[in-house]
């Protein structure tokens, strides 16, 4: 176990580095300058040299990596945006907790939605629960996240008024000047967030789930409970969920974890400032720290919720045996 | 074993059956149109015998046997309006709801109780009491996540009134009843840690836990090496000698029944082809699918090529031909065959021993002995 | 820094009057009190005075700070004129024109309670001039003397800018006439002596301002707020207590916030689509009206790059471009009111600007004929590229000139960049692989030496960045050029006007396409709308007030 740990830790080391340098070298292939953004539209050549020089962007970059992975290990710090100077270690700790809440609360929401969907639909082939499950998933899986978040937004935010149409309100401590703060508020802003967010997953997770529990019900071991006279209740939810949700446990360590690295379309949407939008933003302005900070973060996430996943698979799986 | 247990059977005579099929009918709708998956199927089952059913796959042993437990998929309950007339509950299935995928007619009397009619909570008490069944794949027949003790005491407090405590002790004995070393150990562990043979024992101790009067093993040797599908056997004979319980062995094979069972059931599309004691069978086969299986055993004792292979492939269920359904296989075929569908009935000699064959009695018999000679079965059978 | 970000100072040296600020035209009749929300789509660069270079943050900053000159709060070309504001009248000028000496009048306290004095504005050139401080806008400070000095880090502070008690004496490296709009800008607002030390290159998010209101908080990314000076006498506005800004909605979102009145001003813009409709349903510029629009100093084009065999020595073709574009179906992309249709270098309202009538702001057929009439024969091998931004109404705007530049022989590549890709890449003759790329430039200055030595002079294509994306390098042009520069007055706009239709007519770098408007939706709360005539500015917020 310690063994398969350890080893899991090295080869997250080994993938935090490539997707970091990878991060590095792509942007540096990029032709556009970000000292000529950052120094400003007239600036000269010398003032451009000097942004240049302040940001260390003169260097070649392999030692440019070698500073940030130093940094990082050593300092614990992303460094300092191009665009506005600020720490990206704060930034990004200020993003956190925001895409954390629209992960986690999509989270809870598509669950909820896709577990009773696509176990009744399972369970009830072509009866009119799966038919309308099926319309479901197909427009969730078919329909753009941006779509459906714009038209929640102009119909339920803006025209029924029904709940806010954009904006993020802090659980605790909101900012001096802040318009809303407290968890009331903040439940309240993110509902469309939630809905926009869990919509696809909730689709797919239904049809997951669906085809699983279907898969499932076919079993012999499944047979075996009713042939020992189970009751159809605890046959399913003994012998078919117990089964058929082993993949969906995984499945949802791993979306989370992706998940995690930015929902940039939500919170683009709904003006969430999560890491999707820092991403975002730090892309549009080529700052490459703000933009490594997202990263370094995402890339944690996965690493982490991978292992998690693993380990709780390990739990809940007796074929599994990390040895 | 600690406990002798009491032999199940019925209060009347000794000879009264303790399953008596009759007309047994299966149909399933599929999207092509409707398998008749069983199609009049009559057969008894004796307290305390074993009765072999045999067929290649796709006969409906399987399916007879699903019905009779109520295990096939979205069985039709369809009400009709008493005193109708026998096809009145087919037919309205056939054109009522698609709701119903399967439905199975007839009856099907356990101690004279018609389980095709019986509440789905009174079926449910029967299976894994009174009516037990083990299935093919010991691989996959276990819940994969549950510990095998778990899966064992699930099906004891099903259907008794003890504790959890009280259902491991049993657990643990059925175990070492099958045989399973150290079952007190061997009690937490899950499914893949046996082998296969291991987990057929843990499947009959499960089905053997509540002592039912009638255990249906599906085929439980198939998909084991030899010497495992010896041993399983030798433990099914055992444990039936034990305690009295009356078993319906599925085979495909009848070589694994010749030594094991006192009555066969020779299926064939569906429907039954012969039903005899298993010497009479031996002795005289008269179905000529009867003869094509035992031409086509494989014999370890003689280095000898198989004599005859049945030809062609069995029909196809959703449109079975017409008249009797071995004619496009049949090396005797004649003319009714084409225009009767055959009952099985008794033979003259022998009022136990019924097949559904329209050949001449004498005919059948005058084929039987030939080829009982060829084969040497008959030594065989007085071995 | 970024082209539409950067905001313009409308230089109004020629009719600079000899007056006070001292009274608001709106302040009597408006109610005052409440707060006042505004969307902006991005967040701000900085508030940091120093620091900010943003017209975003100009905006916020023409309410909080105060400055020795300054834009009154008056409607129209009225506010466009530089006043002495916290300067006791104009500065008095040596002889030689390179010593300026401004008297500060008394009255003027930072939000802290601290008086506002000669050395408050001192000590905002030294803090701009602060190597450590990093200001992108040091180019600002290039003529007033040892500027440079204390950029390079070689002197502690500026030597040519001295406080003596009220006085406050600035030396010039040479005579330049547009040191008082230089001073307009926010970089040159009085700062207080605990700013003045606080030296860092991240910017100060929190300090006290002179002017009517001041930053009282603001969290990067979300939200900035705005309150009332409590201490603040000179005679401008401050009619809410609060000014609030909301960062980071989409147009989308701004549009229908200020419908709802959740929100009172869509700073960042609405959706293109419905400008039409805002207009039929509240009316158009009406007096304290919803839906105000106002010209702004700018100009789109389409930059045709002079160093690339297409356009290089091929005049007519470059012609025949101005002739083919369909500047009104451009403009409509853009939504009603996007603009005003130009084919000429200088926008309306800028000093030198004279109708030039060269092309047609109309396509119709005898157009098109005399476009490819100029064509033929010069169109070598007929192939193109053309960048766009990839934000926005651009890529549709880039599909509408490439159905343009078929219709005369060229079939041009579209290439859509990020924007600030686009510049970056467009500005450097390394990266610079387009033929044609569509472009805007806002004015930093209200003078036609923004629009044509920074965009069209030859002598910086060689660099590795510029601004002159049309790598338009005529040995004629760039001397009369520098000559206009020198001039001064009317003379100045004479010759810019011979330059901007001489180039057009002959040899045209750009085909020009539409000076845009600036666009202002309000929300049904607020009264008492002014908005002055310098660019991209909005509804002046310290003067907006809730109805």
């Amino acid at each position: 176990m310690l063994n398969y740990i350890i080893r899991r830790i090295l080869w997250a080391c080994v993938l935090f580095v490539g997707v970091t340098l990878i991060t590095y070298v792509l942007f540096f292939l990029l032709p556009a300058d970000p000292a000529r953004l950052a120094a400003g539209k007239s600036a000269t050549a010398e003032d451009v040299a000097r942004v240049s020089r302040q940001l260390g962007l003169d260097r070649p970059v392999h030692e440019q990596y070698a500073l940030f992975l130093k940094r990082l290990v050593v300092d614990h710090s992303l460094g300092r945006s191009y665009a506005n100077r600020r720490s990206v270690n704060e930034m990004v700790g200020e993003a956190i907790p925001v895409t954390t809440a629209l992960v986690l609360g999509g989270a809870v929401l598509w669950m909820l939605i896709a577990l009773p969907v696509g176990i009744l639909s399972a369970l009830r082939p072509r009866s009119l629960i799966d038919r309308g499950a099926m319309i479901f998933i197909l427009i969730g899986i078919s329909a753009p996240v941006v779509w459906i978040g714009l038209l929640l937004q102009y119909f339920v935010g803006f025209k029924w008024g029904l709940t806010p149409n954009a904006g993020y309100c802090d659980v605790i401590d909101p900012p001096a000047g802040a318009s809303c703060g407290g968890p009331g508020d903040w439940a309240y802003h993110m509902i469309l967030p939630w809905v926009t967010f869990a919509i696809l997953f909730a689709a797919s997770y239904a049809r997951m789930i669906r085809a699983n529990v279907m898969d499932t019900l076919g079993e012999d071991y499944v047979r075996t409970a009713r042939a020992k006279g189970a009751p159809e209740s605890i046959v399913i939810r003994r012998h078919v969920l117990r089964n058929a949700l082993l993949p969906v446990v995984t499945m949802l360590g791993l979306d989370i974890g992706v998940a995690l690295g930015g929902a940039i379309f939500t919170e683009a949407i709904f003006n969430l400032p999560g890491l999707g939008r820092l991403a975002l933003n730090s892309v549009l302005n080529l700052d490459l720290p703000t933009m490594q900070g997202v990263v370094v973060f995402a890339t944690l996430a996965i690493i982490v919720l991978n292992l998690v996943v693993d380990l709780v698979y390990a739990m809940i799986d007796p074929r599994i045996r990390l040895a | 074993m600690t406990a002798v247990p009491d032999v199940p059977g019925p209060p009347g005579p000794d000879d009264e059956p303790l399953l008596a099929v009759t007309d047994l009918r299966t149909y399933f709708k599929t999207d092509d149109g409707v398998v008749k998956a069983v199609d009049g199927v009559s057969f008894q089952v004796k307290p305390g015998q074993t009765l072999g059913v045999v067929g290649e796959s796709g006969s409906g042993k399987s399916v007879t046997m699903m019905s009779i437990l109520g295990l096939n998929p979205k069985p039709g309950r369809i009400a009709v309006a008493p005193g109708s007339h026998p096809g009145a509950q087919m037919e309205a299935f056939l054109h009522g709801s698609k709701k119903h995928t399967s439905i199975s007619t007839g009856q099907a009397r356990f101690r004279g109780e018609n389980l095709l009619e019986a509440s789905k909570r009174r079926l449910r008490a029967l299976r894994g009491s009174e009516l037990s069944m083990i299935f093919q794949d010991p691989m996959t027949s276990l819940n994969p996540v549950l510990s095998i003790g778990k899966q064992l005491v699930e099906a004891v407090v099903l259907h008794r009134d003890v504790t959890v405590r009280e259902a491991r002790e049993l657990a643990i004995e059925g175990l070492q009843e099958v045989g399973i070393p150290r079952p007190e150990r061997r009690i937490d562990d899950y499914p893949h840690q046996f082998s296969g043979g291991m987990r057929q024992r843990v499947m009959i101790a499960m089905a053997l836990i509540n002592e039912p009067a009638l255990l249906i093993a599906d085929e439980p040797t198939t998909a084991l090496d030899v010497t495992t599908q010896a041993q399983i056997l030798g433990l099914i004979r055992r444990l039936q000698a034990e305690r009295g319980t009356a078993v319906v062995l599925i085979t495909h094979d009848l070589g694994v029944v010749a030594e094991t069972v006192d009555d066969i059931v020779v299926m064939y599309a569906a429907r039954v082809a012969e039903h005899a004691p298993v010497f009479s069978l031996f002795e005289r086969p008269l179905h000529p699918y009867t003869w094509g299986l035992l031409g086509s055993l494989p014999r370890l004792d003689v280095e000898l090529e198989r004599l005859s292979q049945i030809r062609g492939q069995p029909p196809s269920l959703l449109r079975p031909p017409a008249g009797c359904r071995f004619r496009p296989r049949c090396a005797f075929a004649f003319d009714r065959c084409r225009a009767e569908l055959p009952e099985a009935t008794p033979a003259a000699f022998d009022p136990e021993h019924l097949d559904a064959c329209l050949l001449d009695e004498s005919r059948k018999l005058e084929e039987s002995a030939r080829l009982v000679a060829e084969l040497g079965l008959d030594a065989e059978a007085a071995a | 820094m970024h082209r539409t970000r950067s905001v313009g100072i409308a230089l109004a040296i020629s009719s600079l009057a000899l007056l006070l600020v001292t009274a608001s035209t709106a302040a009597t009749s408006a109610k005052r009190g409440g707060t006042i929300v505004l969307d902006m789509t991005t967040d701000v660069d900085y508030i940091d005075p120093q620091l900010s270079y943003y017209g975003e943050t100009w905006k916020l900053e023409a309410t909080t700070a105060c400055k020795l000159m300054n834009w009154p709060d008056k409607e129209g070309s009225a506010g466009a004129v530089a006043t002495p504001e916290v300067a006791q009248g104009l500065p008095l000028v040596s002889k030689d024109g390179k010593t300026y000496t401004f008297t500060i009048r008394k009255g003027f306290r930072f939000s802290n309670g601290k008086p506002v004095t000669a050395q408050s504005f001192a000590d905002a050139i030294n803090r701009f001039a602060n190597p450590k401080m990093q200001s992108t806008g040091v180019q600002f400070l290039d003529i007033i003397k040892g500027a440079q000095a204390a950029v390079d880090g070689k002197a502690g502070s500026v030597s040519g800018v001295k406080a003596r008690g009220n006085k406050l004496v600035i030396q010039l490296t040479k005579a330049s006439p547009d040191l008082l709009a230089r001073v307009a800008m926010p970089f040159y607002q009085a700062i207080d002596p605990t700013l003045a030390k606080q030296i860092d290159a991240n910017g100060i998010n929190q300090y006290a301002s002179c002017g009517p209101y001041y930053f009282a908080s603001r969290t990067p990314g979300r939200s900035i707020t705005l309150k009332r000076n409590p201490y603040y006498k000179g005679g401008r506005a401050a009619n809410a207590d609060t000014i609030q800004v909301n960062i980071g909605n989409d147009v989308a979102v701004e549009f229908q916030n200020v419908e709802k009145g959740t929100s009172d001003y869509a700073s960042g813009g609405i959706p293109a689509t419905e400008w039409k409709n805002v207009v039929s349903k509240y009316g158009l510029n009406k007096k304290d009206g919803r839906v105000q629009v106002r010209p702004q100093l700018d100009v789109r084009y389409v930059a045709m790059n002079h160093s690339r065999p297409l356009f290089k020595d091929n005049p007519q073709l470059a012609k025949a471009v101005n002739w083919a574009v369909d500047r009104q179906a451009f403009s409509a992309q853009g939504g009603y009111l996007y603009g005003k249709r130009t084919g000429q270098i200088l926008p309306p309202g800028m000093l030198g600007y004279k109708p030039q009538g060269i092309y047609p702001l109309k396509v119709t057929a005898n157009t098109i004929k005399q476009a490819r009439k100029l064509a033929e024969g010069n169109l070598r091998g007929g192939k193109a590229v053309l960048w766009s931004s990839n934000a926005g109404t651009a890529p549709l705007q880039a599909q509408l000139i490439q159905y343009n530049l078929k219709q005369i022989g060229i079939d041009a590549e579209i290439k859509l960049l990020p924007r600030a890709q686009q510049f970056t890449n467009a500005g450097n003759p390394q990266t610079a692989t387009f033929d044609m790329t569509v472009e805007r430039w806002g004015a930093d200055y209200a003078d036609p030496y923004d629009f044509v030595n920074i965009l069209l002079d030859g002598s910086q294509v060689t660099q590795p960045q510029h601004n002159n994306y049309a790598y338009f390098n005529v040995a004629k042009y760039n001397k009369e050029m520098t000559a206009a520069s020198l001039l001064q007055g009317s003379k100045r706009g004479v010759a810019y006007a011979a330059l901007d239709g001489n180039m057009m007519r002959n040899n045209p770098p750009w085909a020009p396409l539409v000076n845009s408007n600036d666009r202002i939706f309000l929300s049904a709360r607020v009264g008492c709308v002014t908005i002055n005539e310098i660019s991209s500015t909005g509804p002046l917020l310290n003067v907006l007030c809730l109805k």
